[in-house]
C-alpha cells in the first residue's frame, strides 16, 4: 500500500488524531490527560483510595448487539502500587465450543449466547520511575495480569481484561505528560492457558467432542494521546472537565491449535494452514477517538468508539461503542 | 496536700488545653500533575494527617495551603508524604512560623520532633510570623536541593533534620 492510498484511506482517523494533535501544542492553554478511556497510564492510584468501575464494550453483530460488562475495583496498595480486580460478563461467549469447532463456521458470527459471568481478572501495576516536574512528567511502570475465565472463546487473538481467555499477562508501561501533551505507550505479552472444553457433537445422540484449544501467545501495544478541552483555567473542583483523546490499540498474535479427541486417539487432524482465518496469527491496529467528562474532579464518565484501522480484530466487530464510568473514594483515618 | 491537688489540676489543665500555634500554615507545591482530580488526590491525602485542619488547593498552579488544628504537632516529613501518597512529587513546602509562641535562637529552634536551621542567621528584629522554605531531602526536586549546602549550625536537636530558607 502506497502512502498515497494509506492516506486515503485512513482519511477519517487520521483527521481526528490531527484534531487532537492540533489543540495540544501551540499557544492553548489546554493541559493533558492521562486518564485514557482504554488504556491505563503509568501513573498510580493513591495510597488508601478506593476506585470503582463500570465498563461496558458494545457493538452490532448481525440481528443482535454483543455486550461486555465488567465491574473492577482498584486499590493503592502504596504510592506506587495498585491493585485491580474485575468480573466480567458477556453475551460472547457458550458454555461448550461450537459444533464441528473449528472446521466449521469460525466465528460463529449471529450466534445467539445467553448472557453469562465469564470470569475475574486481577491486575497490578507498579511505578518504578518518576521524574516529576512542574506540570509535567514522565514515568515508567511494569504490570502483571492474570484472568481466570471459564466460558469459551472462539478466536485465536487472547484478551485477558474482556474475559475472552484465562492467561497472564504482563508489560511496560511509558507515559509522558508536559504542559499541553501526554502520550503513553503500553508494550506487553499475553500467555493464554489452553481451553480444555468439549464441543457438541454434530450428531445428538453422541456424546460430546473433548477439544484442547490452545491459542496464540500475543504482542500487544497501544499508544494514547490525551488533552483537556474544559475548562481553559481551573478555578474550582467544581468545573466539569471535558477530555478528548485518541488511542490506537493493537495486537500480534500467533495461530491457535486445536486437539480434537483430546486424549483419545482419533482420526482427525488439521494443518493450521487449513483453520478458518480467526484461528490463523494476524496482526492489527485499532483506532479509538474518545471523549471524557469528570464531574465534580471524581467522576469520571468516558465514551469512545473503536474502528478498524490497519488489519482487523476477529474478536468483535466495528465499530465499538464503549462506555465506562468511575470514581474514587477516600478514606479518612483520623 | 492542697497544694499538691493544684499542680495535679493545672497539669492535667494544660495537657487538654490546646497550646498556642507554632507554625501558622504550609504551602505545598506539587511537581507531577495538571488535572483537577490530581489535586483532589493531594488535598484528600493531606486531610488525612491528623494535624490537618483545612486544605486549600490552587489547581492552577497545583498548590495548597494547609493549615493546621490548634496545638497540634505538625510534620514536615508527614506533609512531604502525603503528596507522595497521592502519587506526586514536592515541588516545595513553605512553613509560615509564629516565633512569638516558638522564641527562635539565632541558628536553630525546634517545633515537636523536628529541628530547623536558618541558612542565614535570623536577625536579631525580627517579624513575629515568617515564612521560608523548608529544605530537605523528599521536600523538593533533588535538582534544587544540590543547589544547598546542608550543615547543622547551632545546639538545637530533635529527631528530623531541616532547613530554612528566607523568603
Amino acid at each position: 500500500m502506497g502512502p498515497a492510498v494509506f492516506f486515503r484511506q485512513k482519511k477519517k482517523e487520521l483527521l481526528c488524531l490531527g484534531m487532537v494533535l492540533f489543540l495540544m501544542p501551540g499557544g492553548h492553554p489546554l493541559l493533558a490527560q492521562e486518564l485514557f478511556p482504554l488504556s491505563e497510564p503509568a501513573s498510580t492510584i493513591p495510597k488508601g483510595a478506593l476506585g470503582i468501575r463500570l465498563f461496558s464494550e458494545n457493538y452490532r453483530e448481525i440481528y443482535q448487539w454483543r455486550n461486555m460488562t465488567y465491574l473492577r475495583l482498584m486499590y493503592g496498595l502504596a504510592p506506587r502500587l495498585s491493585v485491580y480486580g474485575s468480573i466480567i460478563a458477556s453475551n460472547h461467549h457458550g458454555d461448550k465450543l461450537p459444533v464441528e469447532f473449528p472446521f466449521h463456521n469460525t466465528p460463529e458470527r449471529g450466534k445467539i449466547y445467553p448472557y453469562k459471568f465469564n470470569g475475574f481478572w486481577l491486575y497490578g501495576k507498579y511505578r518504578f520511575l518518576s521524574l516529576d516536574g512542574p506540570k509535567s512528567h514522565f514515568r515508567m511502570a511494569g504490570y502483571l495480569s492474570g484472568s481466570r475465565v471459564k466460558t469459551t472463546h472462539h478466536e485465536t487473538e487472547p484478551n485477558l481484561e474482556d474475559g475472552d481467555n484465562s492467561g497472564l499477562g504482563f508489560g511496560l508501561i511509558t507515559t509522558i505528560l508536559k504542559d499541553k501533551f501526554a502520550a503513553s505507550l503500553t508494550a506487553g505479552g499475553i500467555l493464554p492457558f489452553v481451553n480444555k472444553n468439549v464441543a457438541a457433537d454434530p450428531v445428538n445422540t453422541l456424546p460430546d467432542v473433548p477439544e484442547n484449544v490452545y491459542y496464540g501467545k500475543a504482542f500487544v501495544y497501544k499508544l494514547s494521546f490525551g488533552c483537556r478541552l474544559l475548562p481553559v483555567h481551573y478555578k474550582n473542583y467544581e468545573q466539569g472537565n471535558l477530555n478528548l483523546y485518541a488511542e490506537f490499540i493493537g495486537m500480534t498474535y500467533g495461530a491457535a491449535r486445536v486437539d480434537i479427541f483430546a486424549g483419545r486417539p482419533n482420526e482427525y487432524y488439521l494443518e493450521n494452514e487449513q483453520y478458518p482465518e480467526a484461528l490463523k496469527g494476524a496482526s492489527y491496529i485499532d483506532f479509538s477517538p474518545g471523549l471524557q467528562y469528570i464531574y465534580r474532579s471524581n467522576l469520571r464518565i468516558d465514551a469512545s468508539v473503536t474502528f478498524r484501522w490497519l488489519g482487523f480484530s476477529y474478536a468483535r466487530l466495528y465499530p465499538v461503542y464503549s462506555i465506562g464510568i468511575q470514581r474514587y473514594f477516600y478514606f479518612d483515618k483520623k | 496536700m492542697k497544694w499538691r491537688f493544684l499542680l495535679f489540676f493545672f497539669m492535667a489543665l494544660s495537657a487538654t488545653v490546646p497550646g498556642k500555634a507554632q507554625v501558622l500554615q504550609a504551602e505545598v507545591g506539587v511537581n507531577g500533575l495538571t488535572c483537577s482530580q490530581c489535586s483532589r488526590n493531594v488535598e484528600m491525602e493531606l486531610r488525612k494527617l491528623a494535624f490537618v485542619q483545612k486544605v486549600d488547593m490552587n489547581l492552577e498552579h497545583t498548590s495548597g495551603v494547609v493549615l493546621f488544628k490548634r496545638g497540634s504537632r505538625v510534620s514536615v516529613a508527614e506533609l512531604a508524604q502525603a503528596v507522595v501518597n497521592a502519587g506526586f512529587s514536592t515541588r516545595y513546602i513553605r512553613l509560615t512560623f509564629d516565633f512569638k509562641a516558638i522564641r527562635p535562637g539565632r541558628k536553630c529552634f525546634t517545633v515537636g520532633q523536628d529541628v530547623f536551621y536558618f541558612l542565614q542567621p535570623l536577625p536579631a528584629q525580627h517579624p513575629e510570623k515568617m515564612t521560608f522554605q523548608v529544605i530537605g531531602k523528599g521536600l523538593l526536586p533533588k535538582k534544587a536541593l544540590k543547589q544547598f549546602v546542608l550543615t547543622p549550625a547551632g545546639d538545637c536537636r530533635a529527631k528530623e533534620k531541616f532547613y530554612l530558607k528566607a523568603i
